[in-house]
Order: structure tokens, then sequence, then C-alpha cells
């Protein structure tokens, strides 16, 4: 009588163990709701994105309904050290939350650590919820 | 949520040697474990360059097979050089040893290699609400950790590792003991059940010299090569009794002409060609040698890809390619190819950075294949012969980061059991620069 080789059923398992891991990598992103986001939407998205690339603090701070100095610092921070910064906002999806909307977007920055001068790529998926004010939207938190 | 950039990790596994220069010794031979590193480093590379030394007479995994010149003669008639009824008797820790190779080869591989340390990275700070650039801890210097070097990143590193084998099985290797009948058991009702009981004194050791170059093909993926130059050194002394079953002496004798052995090598004890008409015991033998060889080892080449983050744990895997560029015969490296995937967990919590590593060695029926794990280390051989079968060994270390770009750290390496041929404590230091 003869069982599964030890070697290959060893190895077997761990190609398994890869191959799901690698396969529940991907499953992160899948969201349900796939909606085109209204304008107002868009362009609060956009000034935030403009904001950030030409570093223009004020403006960032005033797309939020409240921002502490301890962000601001954060950010500032961030932002000095991010030489050529470009950001990217893709795969939009809004849901409405009474009154609110949350957003959901995959944001993607490029540029050069200025302390190291290595070229950066990050990648993050955020939702935020944004509210009306006034005439437009203003963003009030994140998940 | 995904953040992911610069990060600073990569480690090569390490053994091995090829082009092989020894210098067999017969004779005391003073101990250099003293030597400071920096001198060895100078003597293997001279050694390397140089190439002054001479092959070894034999390879090291012969060396124990080969006292006695592999057998024994056994006789019940004392002074007769020719004495009709005789057996040859080949010692059976010699078959041992030449099971213990494949493990050697092994065990020596378990030596931690340059860990390439990183210097920050950035992640996603939901309540800053931005991306916040951190200081990478240095790492593990036995382990790996999910995160990659990020791109165009490379590392060069360098380290030595000193492994002395104290035991073996839990024995002192000095203090082995081996029990075997002097004759066959068809000769065994004419010439009695006296036995051969040999003691054997043995010390093996390594010098190992590691360098490693890596570097970030992207920002999830690294590649990474490492090669080792290696001393080894082996020295035994065995001395082998014909007793009766109580411990006695026996009445048979090993094979002699006016007190001179007859074998390929060794004496009967206390043997001195000085002193002529010397009365000796020819109950008693004993031979002895003392090696080194030096040589190039395996070459490992990695890839790692950090493919998945999560709240609790990144990962990644990694593959290591082992090309057998090493001597095998002396314990420096493996017969075949090895291929040996991975899959690495890890996740910074502030001070703390757990890490788990799991990964089997694919290795021909020659070598041994291996379930490997860290942290703690270890493996599992799926040779059951009841030799190095499981090991599980803990580390301590420190790493420091004395200029921007370089890293220093040591790794104390122990057993948590005593399977195996092991080591009270293995000893490695690397230097590393990231640029």
């Amino acid at each position: 009588m003869t069982g599964p080789h030890p070697c290959r059923s060893a190895g077997a398992r761990v190609v398994a163990a890869v191959v799901a891991l690698t396969l529940l990598s991907r499953v992160g992103y899948g969201h349900a709701q796939l909606l085109n986001p209204p304008a107002p939407v868009s362009q609060v998205l956009e000034e935030y994105r403009v904001a950030l690339e030409n570093k223009d603090l004020d403006h960032l701070v005033a797309l939020y309904v409240a921002f502490s100095a301890r962000q601001r610092q954060a950010l500032h921070e961030y932002l000095e050290n991010a030489a050529g910064l470009t950001v990217e906002l893709a795969d939009v999806t809004v849901a409405p939350l009474g009154d609110a909307v949350a957003v959901t977007y995959t944001r993607r920055d490029h540029f050069v650590d200025r302390e190291s001068g290595k070229p950066q790529h990050l990648e993050v998926r955020l939702t935020k919820i944004l509210v009306p004010d006034g005439e437009g939207w203003k963003i009030t938190d994140g998940l | 949520m995904t953040a992911r950039s610069f990060a600073t990790h990569s480690k090569l596994v390490g053994g091995g040697g090829s082009i092989a220069w020894g210098r067999p010794r017969r004779s005391a031979f003073p101990s250099r474990s003293g030597w400071p590193v920096l001198w060895k480093l100078v003597g293997l590379v001279a050694g390397l360059c140089t190439g002054v030394a001479t092959a070894a007479a034999r390879p090291l995994d012969q060396a124990i097979p080969g006292l006695f010149g592999g057998t024994l003669i056994t006789t019940p008639q004392q002074g007769v050089p020719n004495a009709v009824i005789k057996q040859s008797q080949q010692l059976r820790f010699a078959s041992q040893f030449n099971s213990l190779s494949s493990e050697l080869s092994a065990a020596h591989a378990q030596s931690p290699i340059p860990s390439a340390s990183g210097a920050f990275r950035f992640a996603w700070d939901p309540e800053l609400d931005t991306f916040v650039r951190a200081s990478e801890d240095l790492g593990s210097g036995v382990a790996e950790r999910a995160s990659t070097l990020g791109r165009h990143t490379g590392t060069l590193s360098f380290s030595y590792t000193h492994i002395d084998f104290s035991t073996l099985e839990g024995t002192p290797l000095n203090d082995l003991t081996f029990s075997q009948p002097a004759y066959s058991p068809n000769l065994q009702p004419l010439l009695g059940n006296n036995v051969i009981s040999s003691h054997l004194n043995m010390g093996l050791s390594f010098d190992t010299f590691f360098f490693m170059g890596a570097y970030g093909i992207t920002d999830s993926i690294d590649v990474s090569l490492a090669l080792s130059v290696t001393e080894a050194h082996m020295h035994a002394t065995v001395v082998s009794q014909i007793q009766t079953q109580n411990g006695q002496p026996g009445m048979n004798f090993f094979l002699e002409k006016n007190n001179v052995l007859v074998a390929s090598s060794g004496k009967i004890c206390g043997y001195n060609p000085n002193i002529p008409n010397q009365q000796l015991d020819v109950r008693c033998a004993t031979d002895r040698f003392d090696s080194s060889v030096l040589g190039t080892g395996d070459v490992f080449l990695r890839g790692k890809w950090h493919f998945y983050d999560t709240q609790y744990a990144d990962f990644a895997v990694a593959g290591v390619l082992t090309i057998p560029t090493g001597n095998a015969d002396n314990f420096l490296g493996f017969n075949d190819f090895t291929f040996t995937p991975w899959l690495i967990a890890s996740k910074d919590f502030g001070r703390v950075s757990p890490h788990i590593n799991l990964g089997y060695a694919f290795r021909s029926g020659v070598d041994v294949s291996q379930a490997e794990w860290s942290d703690f280390l270890g493996y599992h051989d799926d040779k059951r012969d009841g030799i190095n079968d499981d090991i599980f060994q803990s580390a301590v270390g420190f790493k420091v980061n004395p200029f921007d770009k370089v890293v220093i750290g040591g790794e104390f390496q122990f057993p948590l059991n005593r399977d195996g041929i092991r080591a009270d404590v293995i000893y490695s230091g690397q230097i590393e620069y990231t640029y």
C-alpha cells in the first residue's frame, strides 16, 4: 500500500496556501455598488486631488468639515517631503447614506522622497463620508 | 486598505561550498577557534586567492569511515601477523557517519544569513488622514518580514557565522561510544562473544562568510543572490578495545606484528616506534585525524513578492533556488539543486513586529527535504532516520544603525532540543549597506 509522498503532499499544501492567499488578496477590492459620482462629488474629489498636487494646505483644510492641527502638521510634513507629487483618484464609487454620501476610491501617489531621493508609488483604497455644506459638499470622516 | 511602498527586508539562506582546498593533518592541531574574525577572513581569502593549500587527501565525509583505514582485523592469536583465524571488521559508527553527511549539510545550511534591513516606509494613517513616513525597524537577523526593499533600492551585506558542533543526538561529540561484536555470528560459537568497544572523541566546526546582494525590481518584488566561503574543520580520535560483555579485557586481539597494528592506519595503543621491544596491550587500537577544508559554497538565488496587506498581517511569498556549486563531500553544500518556497507573514504593532516564515525545501533523495520555519527557528526532516529529524532553535540578537545606510547586527542561536548534530551556540555577525 502506498500513501501520498510526504514531500509532494507537504509541497502541495504550501502551494495551495499560496494560491488561496493570492486569490484572497483580490477579494478585498470588490464592491457591489458602482455609481457614477454626481457632479458635485466629482468636483470635491477633483479639488482635493489638485490641492494635494499643489500642496495647497489651506484649500485642503477648507474641503473638510473639521481638520485638527495634528492632521495639518502630518499632512504638511508629507507634502513637504513629496517632490513632484502627482495624485490619481480611480475606481470611484458612491453610495447614498441618508443626506450624506459614502465615496470610495483608490488613491495613488507618485513622488520622489526628498530625504532618500527614491521614487515612491503609494496606493490606498479609501472611503470618505461627504455631507452637504451650503452650496457644495465637505469631507467629514473616513473609514 | 492597502498602503505599500518602501520597505526593507530581504534575506537569503546560505550554506555550502565548492572549490575545495584542504589541509589534512594527522598530528595535533592548535585550535583556531580563538582567532579574531578578521584574521579568519584574511586566512580564508588568502587561501582562496593563492590556492597554496592542497586538496584534502579524502573528503571530510569519508574521514570517520576511514579511521583504521576502514577496517580492523580481530584474531584469537596474539602476535601472529598472518593468523589463520581472523576477521576484518568495519567499525559500525562508520556507517552511521556515512548517513550523517547530508544531515550535516542541512544543519550547516541553518546558519543565519544576512537579512536586509531598510530605512523607511510609508503607511496610511487613518487618524491623520494622510500617508506617514516612518523609519523602518531593523528587523530580525534570522527571519524575514513581508516587506520588500522598494523599487531600485539595493543592499550589500556581509556576515560571519561560527558553528562548533557539540552534541550528536544529545551525546557530547567528544564522548561518543559504540559497541559491536568482535566476530560475526558464525564465528562467535568458536571464538566467543567479545565485543569491540570504541570511544570516539570528535569535533566539527564551520567558519562561514556570506556575501549577499539584494535589489528591488519593483516596490513589491525583490531579487537577491548570496554565496559563501567556508572553512570546515574536523578532527577525531578513536580508541577501540576488545572486551568481554562485562567490560573486562577480552580473550581476542587486534591483528598485529611486533606491536604494530596490521591496518591501513592507526596503531596499537601506546605504540612508540622510538621505544623498541615495548610490550603493549594488543586488545587496544587507536587512530586519529585532523583535517580542514576551505571552499566556496552553494549559490542562492531568491525572489520575493510582497503581495497582500491586511490590518493584522502583511503577506509575502519567496522562492529560493540553491545551485549546488559547493562540495557536498566536504559538507560545504548540497549534492543537488534545492528549491524552497516560503510564505512570510509579519506586521508592525508599534515597537513589536511579530513575523512567521514557513517553507519547504524540496531536495533530491541524496539530500534531505525539510519543512522549515521561524520564529522560532527549526526544521523537520522528511528523512525519518532518527537523525536530525526535528530541530528547534531559539535566537536572540541585535541590530544597530550607526550610520545613515549602514546596519550592524549580531545573533546567537541556542538549541531548544538536542536532536541531530547541534552546537551549544551559533554565533553570527553582519554588516549591511543600503544604497
